[in-house]
């Protein structure tokens, strides 16, 4: 996805035009499979396809199944024309997706053992992935085992929105050659005023402190514009950004167990 | 982000043992340690004017370029990568003005000051190590802001991961490369240092292309998270770490981890991938701890034997297995090198097991969709093999593996079968010897798998493998035995016979196994006797159907067996085979009254001509179990089958549920333990051990064990999935419906566990359509009562599930007997009517009380036209608790004059013989009961005479145990309510 896919005044999140989502259920709406709809939905389907692929493979399929099973789906929502049965007037991309996908491997089981193998369109390089190894992730075993297989997905899922944010602003700090800056800096973004020793970070940077704190604040400004950013190109409506962040973070809550 | 760097470690991003974000509570993290939730959450936040022009003009206004970076006496030059454990820079050293590389240790707030003491203390125990194949630390220090880092020669030939694709085609520079890194290993070892996280992008490559490893030690900080957290950044690299790395202690590791690490890079190196690869870390590291390596050669064919035997040594699962040391492997990398015979000894099954197709594993659908079945409607389903036990192998244990056809048309594997079972059934009647079970063994079949993993997957020893040639009469059959740890080949021979001369060759060749495991025999094996031949192909012929499980198939198995019986009348394996045949029809086919009396009768025969036949007895006793409702009798039968076949499956199989029949569901479970221990990749007994966690309330082993179930055999549909009702019962409909839905389409039957899922979720018409299809199938074709009764429990009508009891019942339905455990029928245990089908199938669990006799003697009495006295012993089972409700119930019964039972009208009264005042002693306690029909003066009682009687006996209200004379009454009037019985013969309620 480019990285700045957004038209109109940048800073105000209600102020988002044209979202991945948004034109690809414009075009549904309209009825006319437009390039650029089918493009925004491929590059939506690439951006998730992790959520998607662990959430095939929590399902109980062998990897090999799941790796097709995942191709499949994905020339499936591409080629056939998926949002006239998904119906987009309701649920962000998110939930249809899941609902689309559920769907789709309650059919899918049995094709899967007679389809061969390997003639198809890859959609995601395996190998590429394979090579990239780590998962960016961590997760307690425990919860790898117990969890419901859309709870995984959704977990997944808010794991890849805060990635993206993150890695988009480390290549804007990059750009502007202040790499550093987000190295030292980016851990604290979560951080609370007081948990933070701006002494330390002052004399790491260099810098004041007072000029720490700005540079701390700028960049959790960033971070948050950029992390709604993800989210809004996945919902309809910049309404619903806030609730798609709510529902991610129920996903990712401890049970009371 | 490559991880090409070698970062292996997380930042002790959080607190040691404690997986939870302290500010939200979450666990699940980046690989940064920043908690995901936390970042989220920051996207709820207050957002100002941040355009990227905003903000990239606020980041100039501070003067913190990249390129004035220093750390300590080192100015950063450019990242070069980075991972769980920090940040890796090229940087310039100042004065010496010399390129190295730094890492830096990311940290967070939270970390203890104590952790990055220890964090140094080791780095700088590391950077001691002085190797030219190993990456020279040069300063370990802090940094401004407390954090460590330390400085290392700059690779300037970038890691092994980055070569991995120029290499991949020269096996003999990947073998020269890791002979080198393993000679550094075994120096570190030497100096006490394990690296604990070996993996291509740890393997860095200087100018000259010489390995340099880096990152000793580094991978232990990840430790103290190790229950944090099981992803690759944590603890290791999945694909590279050993699995008792992954599983045990990190004290206790020893240096065949990293040997296991080596064999896996240059696995990597030579396949172009590593051993395991998975979604995610957790499902390599599992693979990694359940599945032997695959083969070198399986992956690639351009290479060598023994490469393969030497990746395959060091991937042994078993750190014992191994290699010794670093040095070992280096020593045989380097004898390849040079051309010399290697000293690994291959563990590899003979190259034919390489030739063996694969065979078409489809297994026919029988359509029984069971939510319960009968033991022996499943036991012989086979499956995939997969899982592993972990008990210790006994020395002296044998697996067969079914003998390899290499018969000109291929067309005998039946013979081939057959006769490998045939030996599989000589050698299990050896006591000292513990054979594994057909159904595991025979999993193999077709597999390229080699003796070494049969070995571990069977928990066996020893592995009898062959082939067979047969031409017309001609027959050549190979055999070896060899054992499964060492790869070592004990005994081997092969043999050219006529047809005729078959059976002296299967005692031949078993004979000759327990020699060459120098088993002592306490009695001599029994001899096949001579055999038409003719009739001998028939039998094996029905054999070979007689394991598949389609209708169809064991019709033709029964044909063959009758075959051979016209052959040969007095050939007792071909009637049990019938037995056999009618016993596996039985329930799923045809309906049990035909099925299990043709068992019986081809049981009986078989037992009339050789009374040593242990499978018959197997299928006598589910007979007995079946149509006479007698586990007791059913259980002498299998005793008699494991005393003349301690291996027996079938017997021991059947054995196990008789505790769960009898509501002894602690022990079932042990029971099915130990008979997974004979069968372990048998997908029935792990099916059934789902079924006994599930009737012990042991939900998430359920899950667990049923989720093996699939992986034995990922189609293992046939009958209502165990996991899914496990699913249920743990209320996660959703994996329930999915399992179901997924069997549907393999047996396009309707589900009664679906039905029942459904009706739980309140889903009542899809519940009632599926009920609906049951019934109407059942118009069809036989469909077992209790799967229908089940889901009318489900629906909360017990009346309607009592009558499909009733009929089940009346049917002699085979898995009448596991409602004793299956929770679908809890609902029904307070019901009486519930205790007392129990004990009518002989299923009642063992009793607190029980009664010891009644002793029915006629009183001289003149005046009597009858006077009986009925004497009642009852006793508690030692240690019965006081405090409970005890009632006898007497009822007399007397034969009208139309002959039928009627309740009596006669005088009847009881007494204590014994005052039982304390139930805790456990001896008999008596009860005198008393029928008096004085002389008739009014025609009234005329025609009518002393019938019968029935004695019930219950605690807290819990039927323990009733007697009937005649025994019908018990069923003329089934429950106390229905019989006009007299009051309470005893109400006994203890302080």
């Amino acid at each position: 996805m480019k990285t700045e896919v957004i038209k109109g005044p940048a800073g105000d999140p209600r102020a988002f035009v044209t979202t991945c989502w948004s034109l690809v259920l414009s075009a549904a709406k309209s009825h006319s499979p437009e390039q650029k709809a089918h493009d925004a939905l491929a590059e939506l389907c690439r951006t998730y396809w992790r959520p998607i692929f662990s959430f095939v493979c929590r399902r109980g399929y062998s990897m090999e199944d799941a790796q097709d099973l995942t191709q499949d789906f994905f020339v499936m929502m591409l080629e056939r024309n998926w949002l006239e049965h998904a119906d987009p007037n309701r649920g962000r991309f998110r939930s249809l997706l899941l609902k689309s996908l559920q769907n789709f491997l309650n059919n899918a089981a049995e094709r899967t053992r007679t389809r061969k193998r390997g003639g198809d369109v890859e959609f995601v390089s395996w190998d590429d992935w394979m090579s990239e190894a780590p998962s960016q992730l961590s997760i307690p075993t425990q919860a790898l085992d117990s969890l419901p297989p859309e709870r995984l997905f959704d977990l997944r899922w808010a794991a890849t929105v805060v990635e993206r944010a993150l890695r988009r602003l480390r290549e804007e700090c990059e750009g502007k050659g202040r790499l550093r800056l987000f190295h030292v800096l980016s851990c604290h973004l979560t951080a609370e005023r007081d948990e933070v020793s701006y002494s330390n970070l002052s004399s790491a940077l260099g810098i004041p402190e007072t000029a720490v704190k700005k540079q701390l604040h700028n960049m959790r400004q960033r971070y948050r514009w950029l992390l709604r950013d993800e989210v809004a190109h996945t919902v309809a409506d910049p309404g619903q950004i806030e609730d798609e962040i709510r529902h991610l973070c129920a996903a990712l809550a401890v049970d009371p167990q | 982000m490559k991880n090409s760097d070698g970062l292996s470690g997380s930042a002790p991003g959080t607190k040691e043992g404690s997986p939870k974000c302290e500010k939200c509570g979450a666990t699940t993290r980046l690989d940064t340690g920043v908690c995901v939730s936390c970042l989220l959450h920051e996207g709820l936040g207050a957002v100002g004017e941040v355009s990227r022009t905003a903000f990239e003009s606020v980041l100039g206004e501070v003067d913190v370029p990249d390129k004035q970076w220093r750390l300590g006496n080192y100015e950063i030059l450019n990242e070069i990568g980075r991972g769980g454990m920090g940040v890796i820079y090229r940087a310039r050293q100042q004065h010496s003005n010399r390129i190295v590389a730094v890492k830096r240790v990311v940290s967070y707030h939270g970390d203890s000051h104590e952790t990055l003491t220890r964090f140094r203390r080791e780095a700088e125990a590391v950077a001691s190590l002085d190797h030219p194949n190993i990456l020279p630390v040069y300063e370990v220090s802090v940094s401004d802001d407390g954090l460590p880092f330390f400085s290392m020669k700059f690779a300037t030939g970038g890691s092994l991961h980055d070569a991995e694709s120029a290499l991949r085609n020269e096996p003999r520079k990947c073998v020269e490369l890791m002979a080198k890194v393993a000679r550094a290993i075994e120096y570190a070892h030497s100096r006490g240092i394990l690296h604990r996280d070996l993996k291509p992008g740890n393997i860095l490559l200087d100018g000259r292309d010489e390995p340099l490893v880096s990152d000793f030690g580094l991978a232990k900080w990840l430790d103290a998270n190790r229950d944090l957290t099981k992803s690759l950044t944590t603890f290791g690299t999945p694909g590279y770490i050993a699995p008792e790395q992954a599983e045990g202690a990190p004290a206790d590791l020893t240096p065949a981890a990293d040997v296991y690490s080596l064999g896996a890079i240059l696995f990597n190196l030579l396949t172009g991938r590593p051993p395991f690869l998975g979604p995610n870390a957790l499902s390599v590291i599992k693979q990694a701890s359940e599945m032997p390596a695959p083969k070198l050669r399986s992956l690639t064919n351009s290479h060598d034997r023994d490469l393969e035997t030497i990746c395959g040594r060091c991937l042994e699962r078993d750190p014992k297995a191994r290699y010794q040391s670093a040095g070992d492997l280096a020593s045989d990398l380097e004898r390849w090198l040079d051309g010399r015979p290697i000293m690994a000894r291959p563990v590899m099954a003979p190259t034919r097991l390489w030739r063996w197709s694969r065979r078409n594993r489809t297994l026919v659908a029988t359509g029984a969709v069971c939510l319960l079945v009968g033991a022996g409607t499943i036991w012989f389903f086979r499956g995939e093999l997969a899982g592993l036990l972990p008990h210790e192998r006994p020395e002296k244990s044998i697996a067969v593996l079914p003998f390899v056809d290499l018969s000109p048309a291929k067309d005998q594997e039946y013979f081939c079968d057959g006769i490998s079972e045939e030996i599989l059934n000589g050698l299990a009647k050896v006591d000292a010897l513990r054979v594994v079970a057909r159904t595991s063994s025979f999993a193999f079949k077709g597999k390229s798998a080699n003796v070494n993993e049969v070995g571990k997957k069977l928990n066996v020893e020893n592995v009898l493998e062959g082939s067979l040639r047969r031409d017309g009469n001609r027959i050549r059959i190979s055999a070896e035995l060899i054992n499964a740890r060492t790869g070592f080949h004990l005994w081997s021979q092969t043999y050219e016979r006529d047809l005729q001369g078959v059976f002296a060759l299967q005692d031949e060749i078993t004979r000759a196994i327990v020699d060459a495991l120098k088993i002592k025999l306490a009695l001599s094996l029994p001899a096949h006797e001579q055999r038409n031949s003719e009739a001998y192909n028939l039998y094996l012929q029905g054999l070979y159907f007689s394991n598949k499980s389609s209708e169809a198939d064991l019709r033709r198995a029964l044909g063959f067996f009758q075959g051979a019986l016209e052959k040969d009348p007095t050939f007792s394996r071909a009637w049990t085979g019938i037995a056999k045949v009618w016993y596996f029809l039985a329930d799923v086919y045809v309906k049990p009254l035909e099925a299990y009396p043709a068992s019986r009768e081809a049981a009986l025969k078989a037992i009339a001509l050789d009374e040593k036949d242990a499978e018959a007895h197997c299928y006598l006793s589910e007979a007995k179990r079946v149509l006479d409702w007698d586990l007791a009798g059913a259980n002498s039968e299998l005793q008699r089958a494991l005393e003349l076949n301690p291996n027996s499956a079938p017997a021991h199989f059947f054995s196990a549920l008789l505790p769960l029949f009898r509501g002894q569901l602690q022990e079932g479970l042990r029971f099915v333990l130990e008979a997974e221990k004979l069968d372990p990749v048998s997908p029935i007994t792990s099916y059934v051990a789902t079924a006994a966690y599930l009737a012990n309330d042991r939900i998430d082993d359920a899950i667990a064990e049923g989720r093996r179930t699939l992986q034995l055999d990922p189609n293992y549909f046939y009958l209502d999935s165990n996991l899914a009702a496990a699913y249920r019962e743990k209320g996660n409909f959703a994996d329930a419906i999915a399992l179901y839905d997924k069997a549907a389409e393999v047996t396009h039957f309707p589900s009664s566990g679906l039905a029942i899922t459904y009706a739980r979720m309140g889903r009542q018409m899809e519940a009632r359509n599926i009920l609906t299809q049951l019934l109407q199938a059942r118009e069809k074709r036989y469909v077992s009562a209790p799967l229908i009764a089940a889901v009318y429990v489900a629906f909360g009508e017990k009346e309607e599930a009592f009558r499909w009891l009733e009929r089940a019942f009346e049917e002699h339905s085979g898995i009448l007997q596991w409602i004793a455990f299956l929770p679908e029928f809890r609902p029904l245990h307070s019901d009486a009517r519930f205790p007392h089908l129990l004990r009518r199938i002989g299923a009642a669990p063992d009793s607190v009380l029980a009664i010891t006799e009644t002793t029915l003697s006629e009183m001289a009495d003149p005046n009597a036209e009858n006077h009986f006295n009925l004497k009642i012993g009852v006793k508690p089972r030692p240690g019965t608790p006081n405090g409970h409700t005890v009632r006898i119930n007497v009822s007399f019964y007397d034969v009208a004059k139309d002959n039928k039972m009627i309740p009596t009208d006669a005088r009847v009264g009881y007494n204590w013989l014994t005052p039982a005042t304390d139930w805790s002693d456990a001896t008999a306690k008596y009860l005198q009961a008393n029928y008096l029909r004085p002389k008739a003066k009014m025609s009234t009682t005329e025609g009518r005479r002393y019938g019968g009687f029935v004695v019930r006996l219950y605690f807290d209200g819990q039927l323990q145990d009733s007697r009937a004379t005649p025994p019908d009454l018990l069923t003329l009037f089934p429950s106390q309510d229905q019989a006009v019985s007299s009051p309470n013969a005893a109400l006994n309620r203890h302080p």
